[in-house]
């Protein structure tokens, strides 16, 4: 039993479900990450637990209180939103006292508190701006604080980070984590960033089609998908079906085969034609290189081999330019790096 | 953009201000106008005319009873209005509709059948006798007035993301009155202000239902102006003028504190 404890939630609009049979737990002070595609229900089903939306079956819990039929300011939860939502005619410090002047809080408390989480987001210059005068990361910084200035049991944030930039949103996930350690909080964050939920979550659940397919820490759901769905949404996995993986590497399988692009090797010599068992933990085949992509730290290569297209990840080392477009190559699989799902 | 292109536009500008401008302008030169005939400008200047009707204790009286009809107008006005376009907007969006088609209603219907139906309403028939007294005119004013307020508010909350705003507010502990008064409130509040003048403006200059439903038993400046439709135009231009003054007097003074609030 978590600190946090969801158990067959569920959400209808006009009998098209939206979410169901939620059963999730969260510990004291942990990340749970919901990631999933675009339309999968995670929004709403943050929005449920933040009481902003009535979910039709289950409860929600925390640390052993049922909230599940509260309003959502008797939930005690804070919630950062996706446009951030922050009182525009209000400057920074007046958007942090109003929760904390709704608890009826002595003025010397309130700005003490107040102070010290601007502070603490690093916003002092910027205390007396109203919202329309700061910057996209500066209002995440100051909606974050406004939800943490009241010490919720629960943090809500829903996609935190859509509405910055690539490299601000590089900076404030690890400021949320250096915020999280500093201050220690529980927090639930929607994403439907892979890389975003690897990276802040101390553990992930994967939503897909309104259910939750898979929860686990990130080295877990990423290493080890529990489904076909799993492994193509988190991972990118190359999925290969029995009858691929033979026709690859003249070995049937039982189920199908999940390959993380980066599990391929390029092999040193092209000593077989066609695919082949080497051994019993070694499996090679011939491909030709169909296209890449250049993603930064690895170069991406789409491959076709006996007609079944493959991606495969290449560290991007400057002393090794990109192979060309139409070369033929080997590529070599370990048994180690293949999941069966 | 071009030399020319310039030109025409302050051609453009020019001829708005000229028209909005110049009508105001002449009015209150006839005011102080010895002689205006014949002429571009008067011959002369003179507070002869001012004088005498600030001499005149009819129109002290309806000054007063101007003032205290529009404000009094403004505030029942404001108070039932703004609170009902608020609640439809945020809360009842399906009544918000019939309010939209409610507020243009008094425009629709010809004044003189509006003031019929407010002096039957008000003549103790239906158990509230107010004709002829101000409340009649304060309370025949609020359907004018409630469009100068829903229009311009309307415009505002469409351009702030009311219902993430409302929910924010319940996350963070408040209850829907502090979230309106301290949020929403704020954030229309330029559409409040224009309507508060507008609304001020048209109860101050309105003369169909203040002759019909007051007349003599409570005259306003319209009224007193009508009486002194037979004698000199110097006179009745001296009483626009004073409109004219109450009302920028009152623009300016919200405008001041609108400007100190923003700071």
């Amino acid at each position: 039993m978590g600190y946090i404890e969801i158990r067959g939630l569920a959400k209808r609009y006009d009998e098209t479900p939206v979410f169901e049979s939620i059963d999730l737990d969260v510990e004291r002070d942990e990340m749970c990450v919901l990631v999933g595609p675009s339309g999968c229900g995670k929004t709403t089903l943050l929005r449920a637990i933040a009481g902003l939306v009535d979910p039709d079956d289950g409860r929600i819990a925390i640390d052993g209180r049922d909230i599940t039929r509260l309003p959502p300011k008797a939930r005690g939860i804070g919630m950062v939103m996706q446009q951030y939502a922050l009182f525009p005619n209000m400057t920074v410090e007046q958007n942090l006292a109003f929760g904390l002047e709704q608890q009826k809080l002595p003025a010397p408390e309130i700005r003490r508190r107040v102070a010290a989480m601007i502070e603490l987001v690093g916003l002092q210059a910027r205390a007396r701006a109203r919202p329309n005068a700061l910057s996209g990361g500066q209002k995440q910084r100051v909606a974050l604080a406004r939800a943490l200035v009241l010490e919720p049991k629960l943090l809500l944030l829903d996609e935190p980070m859509s509405a910055l930039d690539a490299q601000i949103r590089k900076r404030l996930r690890d400021e949320l984590k250096r915020l999280q350690r500093e201050i220690g909080f529980t927090a639930i964050m929607v994403t439907h960033d892979q890389e975003e939920a690897l990276v802040v979550g101390d553990r992930i659940a994967v939503m897909q089609s309104g259910r939750l397919s898979q929860i686990g820490s990130p080295h877990n759901v990423y290493g080890a998908p529990a489904s076909q769905e799993v492994a193509s949404f988190i991972g990118d996995f190359n999925i290969l079906a029995p009858a691929a993986v033979e026709r690859l590497f003249r070995h049937r399988p039982g189920r199908s085969w999940a390959i993380h692009p980066g599990a391929f090797e390029i092999a040193a010599h092209r000593h077989l034609n066609g695919g082949a068992v080497l051994s019993s933990d070694c499996f090679e085949a011939d491909a030709t290189v169909a296209g890449m992509q250049m993603l930064g730290p690895v170069i991406r290569y789409h491959l076709q081999a006996e007609s079944i297209a493959l991606k495969m990840d290449v560290l991007n080392r400057p002393s090794h330019g990109p192979i060309a477009p139409g070369s033929p190559l080997r590529i070599r699989l370990s048994a180690a790096d293949v999941r069966e799902i | 953009m071009t030399k020319h292109g310039k030109d025409a536009q302050r051609v453009v500008v020019g001829l708005f201000v000229a028209l909005q401008v110049l009508p105001v302008l002449s009015v209150a030169l006839n005011a102080f106008a010895t002689d205006w005939a014949g002429s571009i400008l008067p011959e002369g200047l003179t507070w002869h005319w001012a004088g005498q009707i600030f001499a005149d204790p009819r129109f002290t009286l309806a000054l007063r009873n101007s003032l205290v009809i529009s404000f009094g107008a403004m505030l029942v006005s404001a108070a039932v209005t703004i609170p009902a376009v608020l609640a439809g907007h945020c809360y009842l969006p399906s009544l918000d509709r019939c309010l939209g088609a409610l507020v243009i209603l008094p425009y629709a219907v010809p004044g003189i059948a509006l003031a019929l139906g407010l002096m039957r309403i008000y003549s103790g028939q239906y158990g509230v006798q107010l004709n002829g007294t101000p409340w009649v005119l304060i309370l025949g004013y609020v359907p004018l007035g409630a469009s100068f307020y829903y229009l311009p508010i309307k415009n505002n909350l469409r351009a702030v993301p009311v219902r993430e705003l409302i929910e924010a507010g319940h996350l963070v502990g408040a209850g829907d009155l502090a979230i309106m008064r301290r949020v929403i409130l704020p954030a229309v509040i330029r559409g409040v202000v224009v309507g508060l003048v507008m609304n001020f403006a048209l109860a101050i200059s309105e003369f169909v239902y203040a002759n019909l439903l007051v007349g003599g038993l409570y005259p306003t400046l319209q009224i007193f102006m009508n009486v002194l439709r037979q004698g000199s135009g110097r006179l009745t231009s001296v009483v626009v003028t004073v409109y004219f003054v109450v009302v920028w007097i009152l623009s300016t003074a919200v405008v001041a504190v609108m400007a100190r609030r923003e700071d």
